[in-house]
């Protein structure tokens, strides 16, 4: 059992979701997400956020009936001991791999923008520490790093003001001039932004009150789908749609334009200021492994975020190109995709049923 | 006959001892003859008071009238003195500031007299943490003058002093101090239990007590507030915190603290709110500004030369053209003689540190720019980075802040702007991990208490800060209501 | 927790040594470009001629010039760094500036250059040269340096004179974009000073016209709503120029039983700065008409000839895209010579200086 003063207050739910949420995504995700629906992906947008928000509705009423409320414990009652362990060594897998895509992405942003010559496994071995250095402290460092990693790059908002200068409201006219498949199509591919909130199912006994969080979730994710909205929105009043398919990372297109009397050129600070939205989830979601890791074989958990962060460290010097980081990401969307709306409303389905089988049995 | 023999043997022991005294540096032996017997007086020169010597000893001694010693301590104007027969724990006394007198055939055949000097140095103005405006007294190395200033303040039957002593030889007085009723009874448990938990030898000073009761020691930032302002402790204490002195440190320590109270002056409660705010919010700014200034100098001229706006290139170029280094060896360069210039000053007497100060800045200076060592943009840059570090009202804080600046330095060279960003991180977490007796040290920015914004970055009016601080979770948050404040303090 | 501390440390170290001496871009020791001129060569080659400052003391700045020829932007650039003291950086470039007849030939191989490198800022001005770059960068000489010097002619330009809004951005979205042409400012030497001389019109990347830069400010108030512009009229009894010049202009684009249909309303206001007869106060009704009347004639004649040589730097195409929504972006290319373009006009003035 969680002591009570290990806990967070419920208000830090907002932080935890909004910072999972948002990282690297949103330096190249209006290009991605523009494939179906062109300049009406910021629709999709809207509404990859609000699908989910259904599903962390989902979560909150697969969580809310465990003492533990955790994935770990629900495996456990859901599969047994076994089976459950193997189901929750996937979902640590998938936390992993998405670790990794977020690391190495931003690494690869680093390389191409900042450093074409860097030796990215030292570079690595500057970060890493960072990671282990907070993780293995409470829970309370590793929320303390969200709360940050939100408040400080909301600053970054104030940059979107000036590509406006440039803005075409031609570039995003007609509204709605894409079918709802197209839409559909876009939506799935804008999840892939969202799906870093799955460390919910592993850090929700460590909310005080956390029946009452929800609200905080959902207003996280709201925040979330606040920013992706501004960014895509700037994004495609700056470019038109035959350039945007051009650029890799709009984002820091749109900030290439920026010249002020102090500082131009501001895609260099961007980046170095991204790192604070980058940690909290390298942090969160390494943390979140490990945890799970250390609930099913009782391992330590200091242990097993050495090995983790050891692994992140191997695949990250393993992977070396872009078009294996693109495909990785696919994966990765793919994969988020199914577990958020194929695997947790099934969960949640077979979870019930063993419930009410417990209930009504001897 | 029998008695006699006694008394020769006394004396012979009396006599004895006092030749094995009378070796010592600076013992002075009086010797009187009252009526049949000899009295004799003795005391060490360097610890006694002369002026109560003559007053209330020697002019008894000789001019009154008594037959033993019991009849001459009622005659002594002095508390605490003590009659005993034995010599051998005198020694020790004398020492402390005692004189013995002692008089043939007398039965108790010696008298103590406590006559100390009194050397204390007398409480004058606050010169680390001074103040224009307020109150101008500030400690003195005397803890019962420091504990008197604090009950002139606080004359509430509430105020809880708890005495201690720690250090195996130098047997330091410690007082831990805190309003009963309002302090949290877990943080004076915390401060008592640690500072008898101390093993040392020596307590010299209150840092001494600092370091080694700290929650994290591998720090460079100082987790306990050090202050030497009787009004600040006064106010802090009401807001729940504790307070410890220790005998001969004229600094005494507050806990728990944060991160913001390091930057908080105790001026800012002097002045208007919106002054205060405003010159509280200056001095974060310079605190930023000076920790990040010279590293963000290095990394964008190394790395990123592209953020420079055109119209500042043609300054920032031509200003290096004579430079034989790299910006980083450059701005090391400044650092260090910022530093040394520093170093010198605080070593120095007053008088002498000033000019030091203004030859080195001036002298220095200029010639390294005229000379092409340095660019003089970076003269500028650094110039303002040290007045910034300067601002910080503790003096161990603003140290910390100019230590951190080195490694940030260096880190800039290597890794440009994502270097600095990585190393902030660091301290960031570093930060969030730190406690100041177990309560967080970053509050109220993390965990984040908006109730307690209202004395942190800005200094809201006296009417809103009807709570305490909740960070030290006082045990009764509302500050009562003024009336009833005025009516205890009549009381 | 010793240990800890000793393995970190051993990162740290380590990772500081590794990266320690990658590449830096130390300011004093690398030449930057402020102005690149591409002029076409024999044989399909280029000419590249690069302006870099150079400091030789505190406060003193002198400009060098290299040139070489090659057949790629990127070999050329090789070829001058052979003759650079230090390493040649784009990233601080003010001004790309190419020759007519490398315009003509078509720009897109050379703004992509420029878009691909993640060190050149998005607010390059780009330029067209009348005759030949190499021999007007040669030429211009400035104490601040012929960049900061084209910079500035450029920008003053663009924010109070008859010059539109047109730096890379606005370029290169022009050029990639299907329903919009772009165009370039063409500067030119007068007695060995360089002057803003035409607009350049392009066809998809290829220069094929240029209006002289009078004309330019009827086809700013065309393009974009201005915030501070002029107009002269010479009218037959009066000459007048309005000063502070706001304009905003909306595109209209309908669909009349398949037929389409343009109207470009402009609405300006403006202060008299200059009147031939005295007493403007009496005048204003007259000179509004006239301006207006004025306007929409050399409006209809630029219009004219965009549709003519089927150039669309209005971003007619866009608006069409944007009002009418089944728009097919080729098919509207082919009517775009046949479409109705009316031009409207409102005018105000709203102040005559501080004498009537």
């Amino acid at each position: 059992m969680i002591k009570l003063k290990d806990k967070v207050s419920a208000f830090f739910v907002f932080f935890l979701i909004t910072s999972s949420q948002v990282g690297v995504g949103v330096l190249g995700f209006q290009r991605v997400i523009g494939q179906y629906a062109g300049h009406d992906a910021w629709i999709a947008v809207i509404i990859a956020g609000i699908a989910i928000s259904v599903i962390i509705w989902i979560m909150y009423r697969l969580l809310s009936h465990h003492d533990i409320g955790d994935i770990v414990a629900i495996h456990r009652f859901t599969y047994g001991k076994w089976l459950g362990a193997i189901f929750t060594l996937l979902f640590t897998a998938y936390l992993m791999l998405m670790t990794a895509v977020v690391l190495r992405t931003y690494v690869e942003v680093i390389q191409v923008w900042m450093f074409p010559h860097i030796k990215i496994w030292a570079l690595l071995l500057l970060i890493l520490p960072l990671v282990y250095y907070t993780i293995s402290s409470e829970f309370r460092t590793v929320v303390g790093v969200c709360f940050l990693g939100v408040v400080y790059p909301s600053l970054l908002l104030l940059t979107l003001f000036y590509p406006l200068k440039y803005a075409t409201l031609t570039n995003i006219m007609p509204v709605m001039d894409h079918s709802v498949t197209e839409l559909m199509q876009s939506s799935s591919l804008a999840v892939l932004e969202f799906i870093g909130f799955s460390a919910l199912l592993v850090f929700y006994p460590y909310i005080r009150d956390a029946v009452k969080s929800q609200t905080y979730a959902h207003l996280g994710n709201g925040y979330s789908l606040l920013i992706y909205l501004m960014v895509s929105l700037v994004t495609y009043l700056y470019y038109n749609q035959t350039e945007l398919r051009e650029v890799i990372w709009p984002t820091l297109g749109l900030w290439k334009i920026i010249e002020l009397p102090f500082f131009a050129r501001f895609e260099y600070l961007g980046i170095a200021t991204l790192f604070f939205a980058i940690l909290p989830n390298l942090v969160l979601l390494v943390w979140a492994s490990a945890r799970t890791l250390d609930r099913t074989f009782n391992a330590g958990h200091k242990r097993m975020a050495i090995l983790l962060l050891v692994i992140l460290f191997v695949a990250n010097i393993v992977l070396t190109d872009r078009m294996t980081i693109g495909v990785l990401n696919n994966v990765l969307g793919n994969i988020g995709l199914g577990f958020l709306f194929g695997y947790v409303p099934f969960l949640f389905v077979l979870n019930w049923i063993r419930r009410k089988g417990q209930k009504n049995g001897p | 006959m029998n008695k006699n023999t006694e008394q020769k043997k006394m004396k012979r022991d009396f006599e004895k001892w006092l030749s094995a005294l009378k070796k010592k540096d600076g013992f002075i032996h009086h010797q009187v003859k009252h009526h049949n017997s000899m009295v004799h007086v003795g005391y060490f020169k360097t610890s006694v008071d002369p002026k109560k010597l003559e007053k209330y000893i020697l002019t008894r001694v000789q001019d009154y009238l008594y037959n033993n010693l019991t009849e001459l301590k009622d005659h002594i104007p002095i508390t605490k003195t003590e009659l005993q027969n034995n010599p051998d724990t005198i020694e020790e006394k004398l020492v402390n500031g005692f004189l013995f007198i002692h008089m043939e055939g007398s039965d108790p055949a010696y008298l103590l007299v406590p006559v100390p000097l009194d050397n204390k140095r007398e409480v004058s103005t606050p010169e680390v943490e001074f103040s224009v405006v307020g109150p101008k007294e500030a400690f003195v190395e005397d803890i019962d003058t420091n504990l008197n200033l604090i009950r002139k303040r606080l004359a509430i039957s509430e105020l809880n002093i708890q005495k201690l002593q720690v250090g195996t030889v130098t047997k330091t007085a410690v007082a831990v101090v805190s309003i009963k009723g309002i302090a949290d009874d877990d943080n004076v448990q915390t401060v008592t239990q640690r500072i008898k938990d101390m093993n040392m030898d020596q307590v010299v000073d209150s840092s001494f007590v600092q370091q080694t009761i700290t929650d994290n020691k591998n720090s460079p930032f100082p987790q306990l507030l050090d202050t030497e302002r009787p009004d600040r402790i006064a106010s802090i204490l009401v807001e729940g915190k504790v307070a410890i002195f220790v005998d001969g440190s004229p600094h005494v320590l507050l806990g728990p603290t944060t991160l913001i109270e390091f930057f908080s002056a105790f001026d800012d409660y002097f002045y208007n709110w919106l002054t205060a705010s405003a010159f509280r919010l200056i001095r974060l700014i310079a605190v930023f500004f000076s920790i990040l200034v010279t590293p963000i100098y290095v990394a964008v001229l190394t790395h990123h030369f592209e953020i420079i706006p055109n119209t500042m290139l043609s300054t920032l170029i031509s200003s290096r053209a004579q430079v034989p280094f790299p910006p980083i060896l450059e701005a090391l360069l400044l650092e260090m003689a910022i530093e040394l210039l520093r170093e010198a000053g605080a070593r120095l007497p007053t008088k002498v540190g000033q000019t030091i100060g203004i030859v080195g800045g001036i002298v220095i200076g200029t010639a390294s720019v005229e000379a092409g060592l340095t660019s003089n943009v970076l003269l500028i840059v650094v110039g303002i980075a040290a007045l910034g570090s300067f601002t910080t009202p503790v003096y161990k804080m603003s140290n910390t802040i100019r230590l951190i600046r080195f490694p940030l330095l260096i880190v800039a060279h290597v890794y440009g702007l994502l270097g600095l960003a990585i190393f902030i991180a660091y301290i960031m977490v570093h930060l969030l991990r730190l406690t100041s007796l177990g309560r967080p040290f970053m509050e109220p920015i993390f965990p984040f208490r908006i109730k307690d914004f209202k004395d942190a970055l800005i200094r809201l009016p006296f009417e809103k800060q009807n709570t305490r601080p909740y960070e030290v979770r006082p045990s009764k948050v509302m500050r009562p209501p003024a009336k009833e404040n005025d009516q205890t303090r009549d009381s | 927790m010793g240990r800890n501390y000793a393995v970190f440390l051993l990162f740290v170290m380590i990772s500081m040594g590794v990266n320690f001496n990658m590449p830096k871009k130390i300011i004093d020791q690398i030449q930057m470009v402020t102005v690149a001129g591409h002029d076409l060569a024999e044989n399909g080659k280029v000419t590249t001629t690069v302006v870099t400052p150079f400091f030789p003391a505190e406060s003193q700045q002198k400009d060098l010039r290299y040139t070489g020829t090659a057949n790629s932007i990127y070999k050329n650039k090789l070829k001058l760094n052979e003759q650079a003291s230090e390493q040649l950086l784009d990233a601080k470039m003010m001004m790309s500036m190419y020759n007519k007849d490398l315009a003509k030939k078509g720009l897109s191989n050379y703004v992509r250059y420029l878009l691909r490198d993640p060190s050149i800022g998005n607010a390059l001005y780009l330029a067209v040269v009348e005759d030949s770059s190499e021999d007007f960068l040669n030429t211009v000489k400035f104490s601040k340096g012929v960049g900061k010097y084209m910079e500035d002619l450029m920008r003053h330009n663009v924010k109070h004179g008859p010059l539109p809004m047109s730096n890379l951005k606005t370029f290169s979205s022009g050029l990639i974009s299907k329903g919009q042409d772009p165009f370039l400012p063409v500067f030119g030497l007068k007695k060995g000073h360089p002057r803003v001389k035409a607009l350049a019109f392009f066809d998809e990347d290829k220069l094929v016209a240029t209006i002289p830069i009078e004309k330019a400010s009827v086809f700013k108030k065309l393009y974009e709503s201005v915030e501070d512009g002029q107009y002269n009229i010479a009218a037959s009894d009066f000459k007048a120029s309005i000063q502070n010049m706001d304009s905003s202009r909306h595109i209209n684009v309908v669909q009349k039983n398949g037929q389409i249909e343009v109207t470009i309303n402009v609405q300006m206001d403006g202060v008299i700065r200059e009147f031939s007869k005295d007493r403007a106060s009496r005048y204003l009704t007259e000179i509004e008409k006239k301006v207006q009347k004025d306007f929409r004639k050399n409006a209809k004649r630029l219009i004219d000839r965009f549709q003519e040589l089927g150039v669309d730097p209005l971003g007619i195409g866009e608006r069409a895209k944007e009002q009418i929504r089944d728009v097919q972006q080729k098919k509207f290319k082919d009517v775009y010579p046949d479409i109705p373009i009316t031009v409207k006009t409102d005018m105000v003035l709203t102040e005559y200086g501080v004498r009537n």
